[in-house]
């Protein structure tokens, strides 16, 4: 049979029992979903792409291990996004946009300092067109990595809090206000962006 | 309750984890406040719009990175 007629169960046994053609073919089934996981985390280009080779790596080291117990593609998702995790921790840390200024600012009285304007209606309307998903996630790669990682892991991942925190090895109330920052921040730059009449 | 406060809590409003009190104060203050009702919905979209921006199912693996994979897969079953 065609390995691409395999559904993941006989493609895990086969991986599993050393066939060559099932290694070939886990990789083109799943390989492009992975690389999508590893981008969104990583800084860069470069790091997305060592970081899937090092999740198929583990893939390949794990597999004895993965019994069906979920899907196949859910426990490589997994896989790919602890890869970009550990990636993260080796990076070196990027310059960071003045932070604090990605912060709503206020006026001694507790009223905003400019004007707020609703752009969510137009913006919700772009969202799919490729020039806002490509604004959007340019926006989110400005954000500090620490951020913008609780970000992707609780707004993207829907990763609870608990799971969250232990994962980054700080307490939940670290990743409650990484969070809000991180969501107060990415609103300022998504501002700029459907406010400044782009994308 | 001030613009600035109802912000501090504005995630915990959000994701449904203030009390039915807390709640309700917020929408006291969002019933006349155009700031904060502009300010919130801005805030909410941005997950969808990441969501949206992030939902790529796939994405082309360049075919240097694919024989990097196999190749090291070689070398561990070697």
């Amino acid at each position: 049979m065609d390995p691409q007629g395999w559904n993941d169960s006989e493609l895990a046994d086969r991986v599993k029992s050393g066939n060559e053609d099932a290694a070939r073919e886990l990789v083109r089934r799943f390989a492009g979903r992975m690389f999508a996981v590893t981008r969104r985390y990583c800084a860069n280009e470069e790091d997305a792409r060592e970081s899937l080779q090092d999740a198929f790596a583990s893939a390949f080291r794990a597999i004895g291990s993965f019994h069906g117990d979920s899907q196949l593609g859910t426990w490589l998702h997994t896989i790919a996004v602890n890869s970009a995790l550990m990636k993260l921790r080796r990076a070196r840390s990027r310059p960071e946009v003045g932070w604090e200024d990605l912060q709503p600012q206020f006026q001694a009285d507790g009223h905003y300092s400019t004007e707020i304007r609703d752009w969510s209606p137009q913006a919700i309307s772009l969202a799919e067109r490729e020039e806002t998903r490509n604004a959007v996630r340019s926006a989110i790669d400005q954000l500090p990595e620490s951020y913008r990682t609780v970000l992707l892991l609780r707004d993207i991942e829907e990763w609870g809090t608990a799971d969250t925190a232990q994962k980054l090895g700080v307490s939940e109330a670290v990743v409650k206000t990484r969070l809000h920052r991180a969501r107060a921040a990415l609103r300022t730059l998504l501002t700029a962006i459907f406010e400044g009449g782009r994308p | 309750m001030t613009c600035l406060e109802l912000f501090e809590f504005l995630s915990e409003y959000v994701d449904g984890r203030l009390s039915e009190a807390e709640a309700a104060t917020f929408q006291r203050h969002l019933d006349q406040c155009p700031d904060c009702i502009a300010f919130l919905n801005t805030f909410r979209a941005c997950p969808k719009l990441v969501k949206a921006a992030v939902s790529e199912e796939s994405c082309p693996v360049p075919p240097d990175v694919v024989t990097a994979i196999l190749a090291a897969r070689s070398g561990q079953v070697s």
